[in-house]
């Protein structure tokens, strides 16, 4: 009887462990959250209502972003007009590069390498209009601005998930650790991104939430007017602690939807949340 | 005798920055706060606001909306790569510097957190705020203001009094040319327009990019560049504080002038 009663027990808690999380997804429950800052000018502190959904454990990498491109011969823009802008040491803080021959192969332009070795990094010099092309081939979403500071959280109110604080963010995301970008910086392995995962992820399983790339969200905040401005969250691996830091739960970043860097990428939605995605 | 008169000045302001910061404040530590006050919002709606210049502002409008309906994708209603090269040196200087002060040519990164900080009418900033939303100035642009750096001064002066404030663009663009020679013209501005405490963020801007003796081992620098500093770091306002920064630059004119 005991042996037995330890079965259903062992089963129940791997089927517990099971849902949740299916093929790359972490299921997001239902639920009233807290959100926001009361300092913060873009985002205040409120709590919103989230309707279940799936979000994707990892960023999108450049194999998954490459069976896109040979499954539709798609250009991105920095491939049409060369505008990508891309990063070198040396540079003044906030300051980037404007390089002709950067695109998502060459995220940091053709003589800063590409991505042959690095197709589980997270795609990067792609615009938010990019984005939307390859989310419509691939029947997908980005998140609200609210539901990825909802699974950024983890259930937790503050500015980190739980058990990080910006002393340690290190060991959760891959960041820049020098006091500015006059030099390259290794510290932790990775001077621009990392291949997904490298990192602990947050208490619900998704990994590289802060740092490695801004993660472009769907949204749009009261400063932008008439504009249309993409925004993207979760700071990246140019952040650093004295320069803006942006890589909290809080922080909403803008930039022009056509603008293409090496340090912006995404995280994929499921367009829906139906009663399939139940079933497994 | 130079020398003894600039090392006694060195020590003196050294001597200033150790005694003058009493009343440093902490980041987001005002947690009593709960909402923005009006006057706090407005506060920010003033240090965000550019000056727009009047020189040939319909031509460059009707140049730009040119450059945007030539593109070939309807779809890059944004795209700011600029005006052609032909266009651009047809413009008159004035016209340039209208230019440059309202269409910033290449795409950055909005980056800075915006935060509110509590009474930031009462704070001196480490940092402007930045000063375009997702776009930047182009290294031509750059350019022409550098090569025509005393002009662009003389120009950005003339605005201001003209209008009696001086706009963020504007205390970015003397940050970025250095612009050492506009000091005098700065102070005396803030002495005018005490509310704008980024006149002092432009004056601790222009000394950070000096060799000034002793700026780098005061206190206020510290504080507001030192190891544990961000992009929103401050000191709060204080007499002492104020006095520190405008003797300082003084100081650093005199020394430009000397050299």
């Amino acid at each position: 009887m005991r042996q037995a009663l330890s079965i259903l027990i062992l089963f129940l808690l791997s089927y517990i462990s099971l849902v949740g999380q299916e093929k790359g997804y972490v299921l997001i429950p239902e639920g009233d959250y807290q959100l926001g800052d009361t300092m913060s000018m873009d985002n205040p502190k409120r709590t919103v209502h989230i309707e279940p959904f799936w979000i994707a454990q990892y960023e999108l990498t450049n194999a998954e972003f490459e069976k896109f491109v040979q499954a539709t011969g798609y250009q991105t823009l920095a491939e049409r007009y060369h505008n990508a802008m891309v990063f070198e040491p040396g540079l003044a803080e906030f300051r980037w590069l404007q390089d002709s021959t950067a695109y998502w192969r060459f995220p940091n332009g053709i003589s800063r390498g590409g991505i042959v070795d690095k197709m589980d990094h997270p795609v990067t010099c792609i615009s938010f209009k990019d984005i939307l092309a390859y989310c419509t081939w691939a029947d997908c979403r980005l998140p609200t601005f609210e539901e990825w500071e909802v699974a950024a959280r983890a259930g937790s109110n503050g500015r980190y998930f739980e058990g990080v604080n910006k002393e340690n963010v290190g060991q959760y995301a891959n960041i820049w650790h020098s006091r500015d970008h006059l030099k390259a910086d290794y510290s932790d392995g990775y001077m621009y991104t990392s291949p997904v995962g490298a990192f602990k992820p947050n208490p619900w399983g998704l990994y590289d939430i802060f740092g490695n790339v801004f993660e472009f969200c769907s949204g749009k905040l009261n400063r932008d007017g008439e504009r249309y401005v993409a925004h993207a969250r979760g700071g990246s691996w140019w952040c650093s602690r004295n320069s803006c830091s942006a890589f909290n739960t809080v922080y909403i970043g803008s930039v022009s939807p056509n603008a293409s860097f090496s340090n912006l990428g995404f995280r994929i939605v499921k367009k829906a949340f139906t009663p399939k995605d139940k079933d497994f | 005798m130079k020398k003894m008169v600039n090392k006694i000045w060195a020590c003196w302001l050294l001597l200033l920055g150790f005694i003058s910061n009493s009343s440093f404040g902490q980041e987001y530590k005002d947690v009593a706060w709960n909402e923005p006050r009006s006057k706090d919002s407005a506060y920010y709606v003033m240090r965000e606001k550019a000056s727009i210049p009047p020189f040939g502002l319909k031509k460059i409008q009707g140049l730009v909306e040119q450059r945007l309906k030539s593109l070939p994708d309807g779809a890059l209603v944004d795209y700011n790569a600029g005006i052609s090269r032909v266009d651009f040196d047809k413009l008159s200087f004035e016209e340039k510097f209208t230019y440059t002060m309202v269409y910033p040519e290449i795409y950055s990164q909005a980056c800075a957190e915006r935060m509110f900080v509590f009474d930031p009418q009462n704070k001196i900033f480490g940092q402007l705020l930045f000063v375009y939303n997702g776009v930047f100035w182009s290294e031509r642009q750059l350019h022409f203001m550098k090569k025509n750096k005393k002009r662009i001064i003389d120009l950005i002066i003339d605005q201001a009094i003209q209008n009696h404030t001086l706009g963020l663009n504007y205390k970015t663009a003397l940050i970025e040319i250095d612009a050492w020679e506009s000091i005098p013209f700065l102070i005396s501005f803030y002495q005018k327009n005490l509310k704008d405490k980024d006149i002092l963020t432009t004056l601790l801007q222009l000394l950070k990019k000096s060799d000034l003796v002793g700026f780098e081992k005061s206190k206020i620098y510290n504080k507001l560049y030192g190891e544990n500093t961000h992009s929103d770091s401050w000191v709060n306002f204080s007499s002492a504080n104020e006095e520190y920064i405008v003797e300082s630059a003084q100081a650093l004119y005199k020394k430009h002038q000397n050299q």
